[in-house]
């Protein structure tokens, strides 16, 4: 490239401000943020290299592999070849697009089917993600409490003599977690 | 007189392989060898031009160029030949693109990688499309490789391109919008849906108005309709043209019309079409993944390889950036003319020749 006149970015240069200003596009309040999110969220399930384990991406597959392509190529090199390729697709080709339409219903059910399970799959796992954040709390809940009662119990082998009975303290009594 | 003769698996004249080898014949029977081609498939408008492998009657001394890009039995045919040959290295796109969309080319290229391996110990040298290539070359066991430029002949783009396709591009060109513009075989690898996504975006963001071509043949009938049905999804169906296969004609007329090339790819082992696109003066924006970066030089704008590189909103930030910076356009198009100098037939032809010289 031609050395840039006075002031002018190399185009690595350019690229690391347009990178910028594509992230402070995307702050500005105007931005349109749920058409662009439906533009990731559409293109990135037809990713070149597929995502291992991805139902959903696997049931969208489905989904466009179902359309089975009746119209066979019927191009050949030789004339001869070409003109038995034409009169078996007249011959046959009604057949074929009964067949194409049964294929076709079964694999949109099946994709249904795919992406059904795909729903399901990720309900369940948000809902166990949910689930292992409460008990996670509940736990800490609980070793706090242990830690206050062994500190208790370590009172009253010293300086907390002359307390009644082995019970609780009335703090740890009010607290709502599991016994 | 000695001779080199070129063996590929499918001769399609029309596409960047087809012209590639029907230059090096030139560049060859130019420089005095005796020079034919054989196939094993041929698409009727350059079938007189070649043979079928199995006519191939080789003389001692002859040597025997193989264009390798997909899996073919002539790969074995060439390793039962008691001589040694040479290859050219087109690369081969990874299974991995193909397993989702055609399992069917997946294996094909699967065993085309297979025979690239075994063809290394019988190879005396191994050219190479691009440095990025000559690597793969060499990483699969080949001792001796050169890079060697796809052979093209820009002057055949300036050829008269199709008046009614003109005609038709002029009339969208004064409903106003920018006009997109990628050119490659509708293939996973080739991205084309990053590109729709990212033109969907740049509607939204900038150009409501803008339009979109996709011009090449398709290889997956399921990733062409996936295409289809994403571009209406997104809203932009009525704005996005994919016409298959064109004419040569018609291929200049969508150079002509265009405002800007993007290429999302995410493996090229060479990538004529960015050069094209630069001869016509069209500014580049390209992802810089596999080969690109070295077609590309400083003459386009190169978005990082990685995911931000693909992301819409960054991807049509860098379109209008070209579009609307006057300066930065002239810059990029003065770039790519002198890019394309660089790859001119003179001395991408001379390098071929230095590259069979260097290893009689």
């Amino acid at each position: 490239m031609e050395p840039a006149p006075d002031g002018a970015l190399s185009p690595a240069a350019v690229v690391d401000e347009i990178v910028v200003e594509a992230r402070a596009r995307e702050a500005a309040p105007d931005f349109p943020r749920e058409a662009i999110e439906a533009v990731r969220a559409a293109t990135s399930w037809m990713a070149a290299e597929a995502t291992p384990g991805d139902v959903r991406q696997a049931a969208q597959l489905v989904v466009h592999q179902a359309g089975v392509a009746v119209e066979p190529q019927l191009w050949s090199p030789g004339p001869l070849r070409r003109l038995v390729k034409q009169v078996v697709h007249r011959l046959i080709g009604w057949y074929v697009r009964v067949l194409a339409q049964q294929v076709k219903t079964l694999g949109e059910a099946t994709a249904r089917l795919g992406l059904a399970v795909a729903e399901r799959t990720e309900r369940l796992q948000s809902e166990a993600a949910a689930d292992r954040v409460a008990v996670s709390s509940r736990l800490d809940g609980l070793s706090d409490r242990l830690a206050r009662l062994e500190a208790l119990v370590g009172d009253g082998d010293g300086a907390g003599e002359g307390r009644a009975g082995n019970g609780p303290a009335a703090g740890d009594a009010a607290t709502s977690g599991p016994r | 007189m000695s001779a080199v003769h070129q063996l590929l698996p499918v001769f399609a004249g029309g596409d960047a392989i087809g012209h590639h080898v029907l230059h090096a014949q030139q560049v060859l029977r130019e420089a005095g060898f005796e020079s034919e081609i054989y196939v094993e498939e041929a698409h009727p408008a350059v079938r007189r031009r070649a043979r079928h492998y199995r006519e191939l009657r080789a003389r001692p001394g002859d040597r025997l160029l193989y264009h390798l890009s997909t899996g073919s039995p002539m790969a074995a045919f060439l390793a039962e030949q008691d001589r040694p040959v040479l290859v050219y290295y087109h690369n081969i796109t990874p299974a991995s693109f193909f397993a989702r969309w055609e399992p069917v080319a997946a294996t094909n290229v699967a065993r085309a990688r297979e025979e690239l391996r075994k063809l290394a110990s019988v190879t005396r040298l191994a050219m190479a499309n691009s440095e990025y290539s000559a690597r793969e070359l060499r990483e699969e066991g080949y001792a001796e490789t050169a890079v060697v430029p796809v052979l093209v002949d820009f002057a055949d783009l300036d050829a008269e391109p199709d008046a009614a396709a003109t005609a038709r591009l002029r009339r969208a060109a004064e409903q106003g919008g920018h006009r997109w513009l990628f050119v490659g075989r509708l293939a996973p690898n080739k991205c084309q849906h990053d590109v729709i996504g990212a033109f969907a975006a740049y509607r939204a963001l900038f150009d409501p108005a803008a339009r979109l071509c996709l011009v090449g043949g398709s290889t997956s009938t399921a990733y062409r309709r996936a295409l289809v049905q994403l571009a209406d999804e997104l809203g932009v169906g009525g704005a996005v043209e994919l016409p298959d296969v064109v004419t040569f004609p018609e291929l200049l007329a969508q150079y002509r019309a265009a405002d800007v090339f993007v290429s999302l790819s995410e493996h090229e082992g060479f990538c004529v079409p960015l050069l094209e696109a630069m001869h016509f003066g069209v500014p580049v924006v390209a992802r810089a993944t596999t080969a690109v970066p070295e077609t590309v030089g400083d003459a386009g704008l190169l978005l990082p390889e990685g995911g931000t590189g693909k992301d819409p909103v960054v991807v049509a930030t860098a379109v209008r950036r070209v579009l609307a910076d006057g300066g930065l356009r002239a810059r990029l198009v003065a770039a790519g003319r002198e890019r394309v100098a660089r790859y001119s037939l003179a001395e991408t032809g001379r390098r071929f020749l230095d590259a069979l010289a260097a290893h009689e």
